[in-house]
């Protein structure tokens, strides 16, 4: 069980003006301000859970996951995790966690991955069997074998990630945090991360927190999302609710022959039936209309009135629109 | 197979040997470019010193002892330094102590395995210098080697090395606070250089300052060592550098556990 409370944190960040002047000033006075990169925010997680953490850059995904591993102490308010209180770095607590960053390396960069490994063993004191059991079958699911007796230093960034993967998971861990896991993945490598994601969550009903950009690793691991947006939390709940406007509404692009004037689009606009939610102009002579799927004929009809058509696509939603205008504009119960 | 440390110790040992290793090249420049240069400038100085003056001692030293000095002084700091400089800023400036943080591990006990581990293997590298310098030169007069004389002084690179590590973290501590503290940690090398015996010998400095440098912590990093070696020492100025060494130990770890718990709360982990 994962509880946070309140949990606050505020970073003092000293503001430089730019160039020489700005540099030879800051030996002297220095400016600090406050950035408060999260804003006291609660929320609770049980065991087999993976939830999504969603936002933009510098929306504080990565600062509560520093504070939830316990690397860094927050400003204020509270967690436990699994009864520990993680920045107090018990090491009850971190045995049984892990923290996975896709940007950053972990492994010693000039030694085989392998070597790594046996170390990891040492520290978190894995028994043998464990060992090459896990190993065995992780190297295997992510097809690595072959690496992990070469430099990580040698490797390609899948290849990396990968390893990277494994040792953030050679010890079973209960409770995990992936920031980033398949940033700059091809899409093999990210299907065969999220896969064994998968596995692994079934076999071991861990606490899982992740954060990625690729909407495809949110929609397919996480059954509940928690979007951020400037450090506070403005959606907690389940994706499939999200899912819902996905499927209820569809996009028409249309290009027509000729291009539309002014007046000729309000005269479209004044007429246009119910269910249509919204209408762009994407240029002269086409445009894009959101609008409720039920109303997909009576729309179609008297777009079909208004001129000759060259091309027409009728789409969905594309669910990280939906949820890029949820951290824009909160949602809407 | 039972030893007295945890497992982890001994493969981080054995890791940092393989880090090590890891750069052949820089291996070869840094024992044969550091031994060799130092040398020889100390050669060509002390040789007109000496022939300009005439003499065939200056305090107590002749040539050949103060020729051997000076081929064990800058290997001598090399064993009780250990780890290159910037070794807990680079972890701080970067974010890589984040991964050191989540491992159930102290991080200052991991950072000295790896200072002994190189420790261990300059100690290697003197042995061998050692043994060529004997191979060409005489053994100079003054000298007395003893079993119970290269004990101490294995003893004196233990401790004098956990103060180095323990000197040096402090400094290197401070980047929790400040962006940038490269022109500190040089400074801290120019003043174990000066004062700890890699210029000049200590004893060529008046006694005055010579009994103050007795209770600093620096000379034990180089001085103090060779000169127990080569057997300079007596059985009390013996006692008394151990005394002095494990005073500063006692403060210099107290004060490392200050600074790492104050540092820990103003730890960003870089990025947000």
């Amino acid at each position: 069980m994962l509880i946070v409370e309140n949990l606050r944190k505020v970073y003092r960040v000293h503001k430089k003006e730019a160039g020489l002047k700005g540099s030879i000033k800051s030996l002297f006075v220095r400016k600090w301000i406050d950035k408060e990169a999260v804003k006291g925010i609660s929320f609770s997680i049980e065991p087999g859970e993976i939830v999504g953490l969603i936002g933009a850059n510098g929306a504080g995904k990565t600062t509560l996951a520093k504070m939830l591993s316990g690397i860094i102490h927050p400003t204020s308010g509270q967690a436990t995790i699994l009864g520990h209180t993680p920045w107090h770095r018990d090491n009850a607590y971190r045995k049984d966690m892990t923290l996975l960053m896709g940007q950053k390396a972990s492994l010693w960069w000039d030694l085989p991955a392998m070597d790594s490994y046996l170390l990891l063993k040492d520290i978190y004191q894995i028994n043998n069997e464990d060992f090459n059991k896990r190993l065995e079958h992780m190297s295997t699911a992510l097809d690595v074998k072959d690496q992990l007796n070469i430099q990580v230093r040698r490797l390609s960034l899948g290849e990396r990630m990968k390893v990277e993967l494994i040792a953030a998971l050679l010890h079973a861990p209960k409770i995990i945090f992936l920031d980033e896991p398949t940033i700059g993945l091809d899409l093999t490598s990210q299907k065969a991360i999220r896969d064994f994601l998968h596995d692994y969550k079934k076999q071991h009903k861990p606490i899982i927190i992740l954060t990625s950009h690729y909407m495809q690793d949110i929609e397919d691991l996480c059954k509940r999302i928690i979007i951020l947006k400037e450090g506070e939390i403005v959606y907690d709940g389940s994706i499939e609710h999200i899912k819902q406007y996905v499927s209820q509404e569809k996009v028409i692009h249309v290009q027509f022959e000729s291009s539309w004037k002014q007046d000729e689009l309000d005269t479209f606009l004044a007429g246009a039936p119910t269910g249509i939610c919204d209408i762009t102009q994407t240029s002269l002579s086409e445009l894009q209309i959101r609008l409720e799927k039920k109303e997909l004929t009576s729309v179609m009809n008297f777009i079909l009135s208004h001129g000759k058509i060259l091309d027409l696509k009728i789409g969905g939603i594309d669910i990280s629109e939906v949820i890029e205008n949820i951290q824009r504009e909160g949602i809407s119960e | 197979m039972n030893s007295p440390f945890p497992s982890w110790m001994i493969s981080a040992f054995k890791m940092e040997w393989r880090n090590i290793l890891s750069y052949r090249i820089d291996f070869w420049i840094n024992f044969v470019g550091i031994t060799i240069i130092q040398f020889l400038v100390a050669y060509f100085l002390w040789t007109s010193i000496f022939s300009t003056s005439g003499v065939t001692e200056i305090k107590g030293m002749s040539f050949p002892m103060l020729m051997l000095y000076y081929i064990l002084a800058p290997l001598t700091l090399r064993a009780t330094s250990g780890l290159i400089m910037g070794f807990m800023f680079n972890d701080i400036y970067s974010g890589g102590l984040n991964k050191y943080l989540l491992y159930p591990l102290s991080y200052i006990n991991f950072k000295l395995v790896t200072q002994y581990a190189r420790t261990l293997f300059y100690l290697l590298q003197i042995l061998l210098v050692f043994i060529l310098f004997t191979l060409f030169f005489p053994i100079p007069a003054q000298v007395e080697l003893s079993l119970l004389n290269s004990i101490l002084f294995l003893l004196t690179i233990i401790v004098g090395g956990y103060l180095y590590f323990m000197l040096a973290s402090i400094f290197e501590m401070i980047s929790f606070w400040a962006d940038n503290i490269w022109s500190l940690m040089v400074m801290l090398r120019i003043i174990i250089s000066i004062f700890g015996g890699l210029m000049i010998p200590l004893h060529f400095f008046p006694t005055w300052a010579q009994q103050v440098l007795n209770l600093l912590p620096f000379r034990y990093l180089i001085s103090f060592p060779i000169r127990t070696f080569l057997g300079q020492l007596s059985t009390s100025e013996i006692a008394l550098g151990f005394s002095v060494m494990i005073f500063w130990a006692i403060i210099l770890t107290g004060a490392v556990q200050i600074m790492w718990k104050k540092g820990n709360r103003q730890y960003s982990g870089i990025g947000i």
